[in-house]
Order: structure tokens, then C-alpha cells, then sequence
């Protein structure tokens, strides 16, 4: 069964580490650095054809009909395919299958996918799409969510797995714990808000690219630039209607992805029905100005927030209401909708809390999950909410902070099970690093510090299709050779993990860090991981790499305890060397004790697996969003903000982040750094929208401003360990947690710099502009109660 | 990007004579036509590449400090020639704000001053954009934030030039060559707003005609001159609202001022009323508000850029602070 817990969180062979927790380099760090390393782009294969995708220009419409034949005609055009050939509907989560390859009799938003054409090159596919002859009957386009919930008619979906969908509604979902409206009763101060956050995307560097070959015996082989390769492997299989065994997914090296790669997309049945039309191996690359169509990214959601609290500042309850814009499709917006709602019971107590969240389609790119999936505009809200209680009541924004800290080995008011939390270490790290004290409230007009903190999962247990197999495992093969090979179904994305794999491994085994080799995301040569999505893999594929060492390191002790005729507990293998511990002479490479563990119990290899303990409420969707453990981060972020123009600047910000404990300190301080940094691009430049008529606003990387190094201030990362039970050597995630609080902390400070709550992302200088017009009392509902600390902060400059 | 021919002249009539011919446009450093043709919105059948006319890439200034720069010079070397950063500061800032240090190394003043909008209906393929032959400007009820406030319609572009302004406030002259022979036109003369000229081009260019030259006259007296960008992104950006100003100075008082932004009107925005505004004593900060006042006067915003207006007045009173510093 599979492994859990069952490794404690110390060292494998005596107090210390000797390769966790070291800065060690990246397994692909120098390929990539040089070239090197292979990109789903970089697979070239003999006769490979170049594939193209004809996308929707109208937003909403009937596809009346659809005719190829002229395309067909083209010379070096060798197939097109529509959404007659794919017609088996798919989706990520399987309660929502809704998306097609290529749409069947409708189109849903400016850019879905109506034709591929597969040709010799990339400029006659192009052209054939400019010969295939589409005819649309337009229907009317929702733009508007709220437009979108009031009409029921046109419906964007009709059914999704033979149910009929009520209107436009992609998901409801409607949870109270205690008792709300009695709790904000009994508070001293009750404050509500509306808060709203714009669409983001995730604008990997990488766009999406998909090779597929058939070989001649009929196996299907898949290059992809997946972040999830095992749903991949299930959605060609449901959708070709091939047995899995005919498919081998590998996913190369990968140029970033954010959320923005976990879907199956269009490119992938696309290329493999050509591969397989044509029999010729079939590549798309999508352009730029395709990826911000494919788009999963964050949801724009509007909120209303009220919140009650004692004078002491304990809060007594929570009541938000969510309308969440969906897009197009379901994607993962069954699990968006939940998490909207239940990543926000922490790391605060909330004695009582309800949420009801609305997800509706709209004939918009679609979205899913993009870093901090569901939780980060609700983060915003709150936490924004949270600082004005703070300011009524007179208390600190940090210790109000504090008050309400919910304390480890707890439970929250929805059921989740909390183990560390290191959440008030983090915030007195970024009080002092900061120079809180000193300078909040000290700084001029026009500058001020603001706070944030939140908390995030490490993986779920919600295995998106229910099953009882292990949600990650390794195996490992060691040789003579002295080389440990490591298969992992787990997806390097850039976060690192094979780098983790490689780490623990080589603690475990005590080999040195180069000759662990590390396979990774094939279907045909590793164990299954359900992939990177929702922080899962340091902790879960960590967890089973553990699992796995364990099993080999005991028969490599137990061979070597034999032929030195000593007792097992005084072998370590450690460094690349195995010795004896009350005899430290007696030594050999542990490539030798390799071999005496070879020659006793023959070719070595082992398994190892991770499956989550049972979690999670006993209530519908209880389980959603509840994880094995969760990591907590402070942020206080620094801003200077020029009143004459609007332009808000970060010259700092700190973040505190507690991942448990760091395997590799450089990669943590990279996921915190990234995150900050990818919080505040979003709530100051990048806005992911359509005009009026559906189409994109800007899908390139100059219109979607990303800001550049120039643009950045100083990303203070600080590293927290708290130590939980259940992680590998107490490790929690890292990747996503730490960019919750940059964008509240971030709003947080405005406030303090010129006395202006600003509730509506992004903070563009225009937007900046206007709200310093409308202080002074005629801000929206609670923006009132800005009014004196504006004044206050003018009369001082 | 669909197939052309690349021509590649080595002399000025040849280039001429190619790009005359139809079906052709002019390349320099490709910044902004490359974009053009890998979007589709432009699809030439041949391109004339400029790059290899000879006496085009240089910067002279004669013996009374006249200035001169070929349309090939890229933006880099405008921005590093130490007489144009002693004598025309104005013209240097400007340079150096362009895009990137990659963009202005390839980007030439001339391309620069030619560049096509920026607005993304024009950029965007499928929009038919009254400037790509559509009949109407989908900014004017569609998306604003980045359109102009001041000369719009019946197309509401911002001009993208950051040289353009400088190069007004300097009161300079563009030599052009064209199939007619050569021309001189003031850079007062040579943009056009959409209403009073082709609203498919931005410039008096005519069919073939190619910017060849800038002629900047030398600055008599005591001058201080400077450019001022606010763009949301730091690089790879064009101004929301940008200043270029240039101020001669005598006993302490202002006694002639130039005012001309970017980023607000589809051609650079000088207006005659803010520069008399700003005459008299040199650091007078109700003046440069009465100036930022003139300038906007008549602004008409759309939707969404009615920011432009308070941050084009800001704009004027950061320049003119920094001048006068």
C-alpha cells in the first residue's frame, strides 16, 4: 500500500543533511543555460508535417457549415480535420466534459478551434486555412458574466455529460460553517465591500507545441508540452478511442507553464488524428497570439465581502458571495469555484464562514487554473477587507494578523486539517526585515508598507478522477555502475522537482548528486503522477521518492552488514561512500556496495508511492482543497506612488514563506521570488481581456505588459521551516503560496501611502488617478472610512 | 508572414525607382515592419531593404551647429553622439526612451519617424480598422486607455514617435526623396491628423517617398531642452503621455519656450498658447500649470483614457521641473 508518514522528518542517517537543504543546481540548469536541453519545438522526425489550427472569428455562433475542399486541394496539404472527426467530448475534471479537438456544430469564444490542417510546411498550412470555407450563423455573445447569469438563453452549453446545464451556470456552490449572519450579529464591527480582480494569464516563455508519430505497428507517441502527462494519456485515449496501452505521452523539457499547460488542448488530438490520417509524424506550434487564446488562465471574479470582528480585532465571521467569469468551458472550474471558497479558512480562525460562488461561461478564452488556482482573488479580497478592520479599530495590520492566528495541529472551520504552521514566524519575519515598526506611518506622502498573509496547499486529495491507486510513484533502478536512474512520472515545469528527486536520492542512497539520473514524464517508462497542478509533487512525489530509497537502502545495508559480519544499524552510505560507523576504515564507494547488494539479491530496483490519508469535510465537496498540509506566507510589500501620474512603484517587498522545510533553499527562494514578482505584474500591468466584440485586446507580449527586470524592485525571500509530519523531511509547497499576499499587501500599502482603497484590480495609473479624485468621503461604500488617514497623511507632508 | 521579394539597392534613385513601382516597401532596421508582416498587416510583394544606400547612417554638425542626421542612423547612436547630448538633450532623451536597448540598436530615426500605430485594433489582423481600409475606429467605442484625448477622429491613434516630439520642439525639417525628386518638409508640416489628411497614413509621404534626412537647426543662446516619457512598463513600451520641451533662458527668465507631447493626439501635440504661458521667470510653477492647462485645452477623451488628461498636465509640470532645476 502505499507509503505515508512512515519516514519521519529527520535526516536518513544520523542528525544532519548532507545533500537537503544545500543550494545545489538544477538537474537541467546547464543544459538550459547553454542550449542544450530539448523542447517539445526541438523534436524534428523524418517527413514531419507542420500542422495549423483555423480558429473562430465570432464569439458566439452556429457553424452552418464547413468546406475543405479547396484547402484539401492545395498541394502539400495532406489532411484536414474538423470537429466531425474528433466528436467525443473531454474535459480535464470528468463531471464537465465539454470541449471538443475542434468544434462540433458551435464555436464559444473569438479564437476556439474549428479546423487543423496538417501540410509540408507551416506557410501552406497556413494558406490552406485561408481556403477552408466556413459558414457561421452568429448567436448572441456574453461578454458580461452578470449578463450571462441573468440570460438563460442563448445557452453557451446546452449539456455537459447528457445533463442539461441550468443557463449559463458552470458551477454553484453554496457552504456555511457555523452560524454567519448570528456571528456578524455579535461584532463590534461589521464592514462589507465589493472587490473585483481582473483576468490574468500565465505567458509562459514556451508556447504550446505538440509532435505526434504513429509507428508502424500502430503505437501512438506524443510530444507534448503538457504539465499533466498522465490526463494527456487518459483524454487521447477517451478521444481517439485507443486503448491506453496504444499511446506513449513524453512531455520534454518544458519552457514554463503556470497552470496554463494542464488542460488537454486542441493541439494534442489534433497532431495524433493527423499523425495517424496522414502517416507521417505531425508537429503544431502554436503562436504567440495562440496561447493567449488558449489561455486557462485567472478567473476574474467579482466579490462581496462582509466581515465581522470584536474591538479586540478577533474576527467572529465571513460571508462572501463570488461571481466567477469562466469563459468559455468548464476546464477546472468545478475545483475554481470550490477553491474560491475554501482556501480562505486559514491561516486566520474564523469562528463561522460562508461562501457562495458562482462560475458562469461567458464567450470569452477560457480559464483555469493559473498559479494560486482560485484562491488568489479571494486572498485579494479578504485581505483587503481584513486591513480596513484593522484601521477601524485602531490595531496594527500585523498584529490584528496575529490575533487571529488559527495555531498549528488544528482544524478550520470547514473541516481541513491543519499540521505546521509557521505563519506567525513569517509575519515577524516580515515586520522586522521591513522595519515595520520604524517606518510604517514615518514614511512621506505618496509612500507606505502594507501586509498580507495566506496560506496554500500542498497537493489535494482530490485526485481529479476518483480512484484508489497511489497519487505518485518512482521507481528506481541501480547498478554496478554506481549510477542510481530514477522514473518519475512527475512533470519538471521549471519548478524543479526532478531536482528534488535527485536531492532526496542521493540523501538516501548517500551517492553523490551527478550520478543520480533522472527520467521523467513518460508514460511508457515511468510510474503514473497525477502531475504538476495544486503544489503536489515536492510533497507527494518527495514522499514516495522516499518510500522507494528506503526499500533499496535496506537491502544495500542488509548485503553489506552480511559480507562485513557487522550489525546493519552501523552501515551508512553516505557522500558516495559506505562505511562502517564504529569502524569508519572499513569503507568502500557505495558504486561497490552496489555490487555487493547486486551480487546477494540480484538486479536492484524498487517502487515507491505517496497517496494521501483521508481528509477533508464530511460534506459534499469537502475533500476539494483539503491537503495533506499547507504552507502559510507573510508578505509586506513597499510602494511609492507619484500622485501627479498615477504610476505606482514597488521598491521592495519582503515575503516570508513557510514551505515546511526547504530541500533546496535556491529553489524555494526562486518560487517565492517568482510568485512576488508574478502577483505584482499582475495587479499593476497585465490584463488578459477582450473587447466588445469577443476578440483578444492585445494577444501579444508587447500589448500584455509584463513588467522586465527594469520594472522590479527588491524580492526579499525568506525561508520558514516549520517542519510538518506528513511532508518529505517535513517539506511543504512552495510554488504557488507565496503569491497570494503580494497583491492584497500591495493594496494594502497604496492605502497607506496616499489614504486610498483601492478595491478593483489592476491598479493602472488611471485607476490610481481616479481614486485619488474620488477621496475624500465619495469612494464606494466602506471607502469612507479612508477619509481621515488621507487627511491625516496630507497635513503631515 | 507571406513570402516577397527582397530588393537591395545601393543607390537612392534605385530605391526610388523600386519603391515606385508598387507592391513595395521600404526596409531599415525592420523594427516596426517585421511586426507588420509577421501580423499580416502588412503583405508587400517586394521590400526594398535601405540598408546598403550609402550617406544615410551619419550625424554631421556644421561649422554654426546645425545638425544633421541620416534616416539610417539607429537610435542608439543618436542617443550616445556626445554633440547631440550636449547640444539637443531633448533629441537624446528621446532616443533613449525608445523600446529597448535591441530595439534601438536595429530601430533607426527615420523608421522611427514612419513608424505605423500602435492602437491594437490596427494590430489586430481581423479588426477592419479605418486605418487598414475598415470604416470605423473601433477605439472610439471599444477599448481607449492607450488613444488619444486631443486631434481624434475619425481615427483616434497616438502617434507612437518618441523622436517626432523632440524633433518639433527643435523646429526641425525632414529632406525626403521620392520618385518627384528631392523635398524639404518642416516636421510641423509633415505629420497629419486623420481629418485633414489620408486617414490610412500618418505622414505627407507620398508613394515611394522615403524620409532621407533630419535637419535640426542650431539653438541660439542659452537653451536648456529635455524629454519626459510616462509609460506603464519601464521598456518595451510608448508613451501614455510624453513632454519634450525646450526653454531659452536669459537673466533668469524664460524668454522663448517649445512644448510638443507624444502619446496624446495622432500627431505630436504642440500648442503655441501653453509656450506663451511658460515666458517669464524660469522657475514658476504656475506657469508650467498654466501651460499643462493650454495644452489639453479642447481634450476630448474617450471612454477610457480620460487619465491622460490629468497626466498629460503632470507630465508638463515633472518636465518643466527638471528644466528649470
Amino acid at each position: 500500500m502505499a507509503a505515508r508518514d512512515n519516514h519521519g522528518t529527520g535526516a536518513p542517517w544520523d542528525d544532519a543533511f548532507r545533500v537537503v537543504g544545500q543550494p545545489l543546481r538544477k538537474v537541467d540548469g546547464l543544459a538550459k543555460a547553454t542550449g542544450q536541453a530539448l523542447y517539445a519545438d526541438d523534436v524534428q522526425l523524418p517527413g514531419m508535417l507542420h500542422a495549423k489550427i483555423l480558429r473562430s472569428p465570432h464569439a458566439h455562433a452556429r457553424i452552418v457549415s464547413i468546406d475543405a475542399s479547396a484547402a484539401l486541394a492545395l498541394p502539400g496539404v495532406h489532411a484536414v480535420i474538423t470537429g466531425a472527426d474528433l466528436p467525443i467530448r473531454y474535459g480535464v475534471i470528468p463531471w464537465t466534459p465539454d470541449e471538443n479537438a475542434l468544434a462540433v456544430d458551435k464555436v464559444r469564444f473569438v479564437g476556439d478551434e474549428v479546423a487543423a490542417v496538417a501540410a509540408v510546411d507551416e506557410d501552406t498550412a497556413n494558406a490552406a486555412l485561408d481556403a477552408i470555407e466556413v459558414e457561421y450563423e452568429p448567436l448572441h455573445a456574453f461578454l458580461d458574466p452578470r449578463e450571462a447569469l441573468a440570460t438563460p438563453e442563448p445557452q453557451i452549453h446546452a449539456d455537459i455529460r447528457g445533463k442539461p446545464v441550468r443557463g449559463n451556470v458552470s458551477k454553484h456552490v453554496e457552504l456555511e460553517f457555523g452560524d454567519v449572519e448570528a456571528a456578524l450579529a455579535g461584532a463590534d464591527l461589521v464592514l462589507e465591500g465589493e472587490y473585483s480582480f481582473h483576468g490574468s494569464t500565465h505567458a509562459p516563455i514556451e508556447p504550446h507545441c505538440a509532435v505526434a508519430q504513429v509507428s508502424a505497428d500502430g503505437l501512438l507517441t506524443l510530444w507534448s508540452s503538457t504539465q499533466i502527462t498522465h490526463y494527456v494519456h487518459r483524454a487521447l485515449a477517451q478521444v481517439l478511442e485507443l486503448a491506453p496501452e496504444r499511446i506513449r505521452v513524453i512531455q520534454p523539457c518544458l519552457g514554463g507553464a503556470f497552470g496554463g499547460k494542464s488542460d488537454p488542448f486542441a493541439l494534442e488530438f489534433c497532431v495524433a488524428l493527423l499523425a495517424q490520417r496522414t502517416g507521417r509524424p505531425v508537429k503544431m506550434l502554436w503562436t504567440r497570439e495562440e496561447v493567449f487564446y488558449a489561455h486557462r488562465g485567472r478567473h476574474p471574479m467579482q466579490m462581496q465581502y462582509r466581515c465581522g470582528a470584536k474591538s479586540n480585532g478577533r474576527i467572529t465571521g465571513v460571508d462572501a458571495r463570488i461571481l466567477i467569469d469562466g469563459g468559455s468551458y468548464s476546464s477546472f472550474g468545478l475545483v475554481t469555484t470550490y477553491y474560491s471558497g475554501q482556501l480562505l479558512t486559514g491561516p486566520y480562525d474564523f469562528p463561522s464562514y460562508r461562501f457562495d460562488s458562482t462560475r458562469v461561461f461567458t464567450n470569452k478564452p477560457p480559464c483555469g487554473p493559473k498559479r494560486g488556482h482560485g484562491s488568489v482573488q479571494p486572498r485579494f479580497a479578504f485581505e483587503v477587507q481584513f486591513d480596513e478592520v484593522a484601521e477601524r479599530l485602531g490595531i496594527d495590520p500585523i498584529e490584528i494578523r496575529r490575533v487571529n492566528f488559527q495555531g498549528d495541529d488544528t482544524q478550520t472551520v470547514n473541516g481541513q486539517r491543519i499540521t505546521s504552521n509557521g505563519f506567525l514566524r513569517c509575519l515577524d519575519l516580515v515586520e522586522e526585515a521591513s522595519g515595520w515598526k520604524q517606518r510604517r506611518g514615518q514614511l512621506p506622502y505618496g509612500r507606505g508598507l502594507g501586509v498580507a498573509g495566506s496560506m496554500y496547499i500542498s497537493g489535494t486529495n482530490y485526485p481529479v478522477y476518483p480512484n484508489d491507486m497511489p497519487q505518485a510513484g518512482i521507481q528506481l533502478k541501480l547498478d554496478r555502475s554506481g549510477v542510481v536512474t530514477v522514473f518519475t512520472g512527475g512533470n519538471d515545469i521549471g519548478q524543479g522537482s526532478n531536482t528534488v528527486v535527485r536531492s532526496i536520492v542521493a540523501e538516501e542512497l548517500g551517492v553523490a548528486y551527478d550520478h543520480v539520473r533522472v527520467v521523467a514524464a513518460d508514460t511508457d517508462l515511468c510510474p503514473v503522477d497525477l502531475g504538476a497542478y495544486s503544489s503536489r509533487i515536492t510533497f507527494m512525489v518527495g514522499n514516495a521518492t522516499i518510500d522507494a530509497c528506503r526499500k533499496l537502502r535496506h537491502q544495500i545495508v542488509t548485503a553489506l552488514a552480511e559480507a562485513w559480519e557487522v550489525d546493519p544499524r552501523r552501515i551508512r552510505l553516505m557522500e558516495g561512500r559506505a562505511f562502517d560507523v564504529e569502524d569508519p576504515d572499513r569503507t568502500v564507494p557505495t558504486r561497490e556496495a552496489f555490487q555487493v547488494a547486486e551480487a546477494r539479491f540480484d538486479t536492484l530496483g524498487s517502487t515507491g508511492s505517496y497517496n494521501t490519508p483521508q481528509l477533508g469535510g464530511d460534506y459534499r465537496g469537502g475533500t476539494i482543497g483539503a491537503s495533506p498540509a499547507y504552507s502559510f506566507t507573510a508578505h509586506v510589500v513597499e510602494v511609492d506612488v507619484d500622485v501627479e501620474t498615477g504610476i505606482v512603484r514597488v521598491p521592495a517587498a519582503w515575503c516570508a514563506h513557510d514551505c515546511g522545510r526547504a530541500l533546496n533553499p535556491t529553489l524555494v527562494a526562486g518560487q517565492i521570488e517568482g510568485s512576488t514578482y508574478m502577483g505584482l505584474a499582475e495587479a499593476l500591468l497585465e490584463e488578459h481581456g477582450v473587447n466588445r466584440f469577443g476578440l483578444h485586446r492585445g494577444p501579444s507580449l508587447l500589448d500584455y505588459r509584463m513588467p522586465t527586470s527594469l520594472d522590479v524592485g527588491d524580492i526579499h525571500a525568506m525561508i520558514v521551516e516549520s517542519v510538518d509530519p506528513e511532508g518529505p523531511y517535513g517539506a511543504k509547497e512552495a510554488g504557488e503560496g507565496p503569491l497570494h499576499g503580494s497583491i492584497p499587501a500591495l493594496a494594502n500599502a497604496i492605502h497607506d501611502a496616499i489614504g486610498v482603497r483601492l478595491r478593483h484590480l489592476p491598479f493602472t495609473p488611471g485607476t490610481v488617478l481616479r481614486a485619488l479624485r474620488d477621496q475624500g468621503g465619495k469612494g464606494e461604500g466602506a471607502a469612507v472610512g479612508s477619509t481621515a488617514a488621507a487627511t491625516s497623511k496630507r497635513e503631515a507632508r | 508572414m507571406k513570402s516577397f521579394e527582397l530588393v537591395r539597392p545601393r543607390t537612392l534613385d534605385q530605391a526610388v525607382t523600386e519603391l515606385a513601382a508598387g507592391g513595395a516597401m521600404p526596409l531599415a532596421g525592420g523594427q516596426d515592419l517585421l511586426g507588420e508582416l509577421k501580423e499580416h498587416l502588412a503583405d508587400p510583394e517586394r521590400v526594398v531593404d535601405l540598408k546598403r544606400l550609402e550617406g544615410l547612417d551619419g550625424i554631421d554638425v556644421d561649422g554654426e551647429g546645425n545638425l544633421t542626421v541620416g534616416a539610417l542612423v539607429t537610435l542608439t547612436a543618436l542617443e550616445e553622439d556626445p554633440r547631440v547630448r550636449e547640444r539637443f538633450p531633448v533629441l537624446a532623451e528621446a532616443a533613449a526612451s525608445v523600446g529597448s536597448v535591441q530595439i534601438r540598436n536595429a530601430g533607426t530615426v527615420g523608421g522611427n519617424l514612419c513608424q505605423r500605430p500602435r492602437c491594437w485594433y490596427y494590430r489586430t489582423e481581423d479588426t477592419p480598422c479605418l486605418k487598414r481600409g475598415g470604416t470605423e475606429c473601433f477605439s472610439y467605442a471599444g477599448k481607449s486607455k492607450y488613444n488619444a484625448i486631443l486631434g481624434g477622429g475619425p481615427s483616434y491613434i497616438v502617434h507612437p514617435s518618441d523622436v517626432a516630439p523632440a524633433l518639433r520642439v527643435l523646429d526641425a525639417e525632414l529632406e525626403l526623396r521620392g520618385p518627384g525628386g528631392e523635398r524639404r518638409v518642416p516636421v510641423a508640416d509633415f505629420f497629419t491628423l486623420p481629418s485633414e489628411g489620408d486617414v490610412l497614413k500618418e505622414n505627407v509621404l507620398e508613394p515611394g517617398e522615403i524620409v532621407t534626412r533630419v535637419r535640426v537647426p542650431a539653438l541660439r543662446g542659452t537653451w536648456r531642452s529635455g524629454y519626459e516619457k510616462f509609460r506603464e512598463r519601464d521598456s518595451y513600451d510608448w508613451a501614455l503621455a510624453s513632454v519634450a520641451a525646450a526653454l531659452r533662458v536669459d537673466a533668469g527668465r524664460v524668454v522663448e519656450a517649445r512644448l510638443c507631447m507624444g502619446g496624446v493626439a495622432p500627431i505630436p501635440w504642440r500648442v503655441a498658447k501653453a509656450e506663451q504661458a511658460l515666458l517669464g521667470p524660469l522657475r514658476d510653477e504656475s506657469a508650467w500649470t498654466a501651460a499643462g492647462r493650454e495644452m489639453v485645452r479642447g481634450a476630448e477623451p474617450l471612454e477610457h483614457n480620460g487619465y491622460k488628461v490629468p497626466l498629460a498636465r503632470a507630465m508638463i509640470v515633472k518636465t518643466l521641473r527638471r528644466l528649470t532645476t
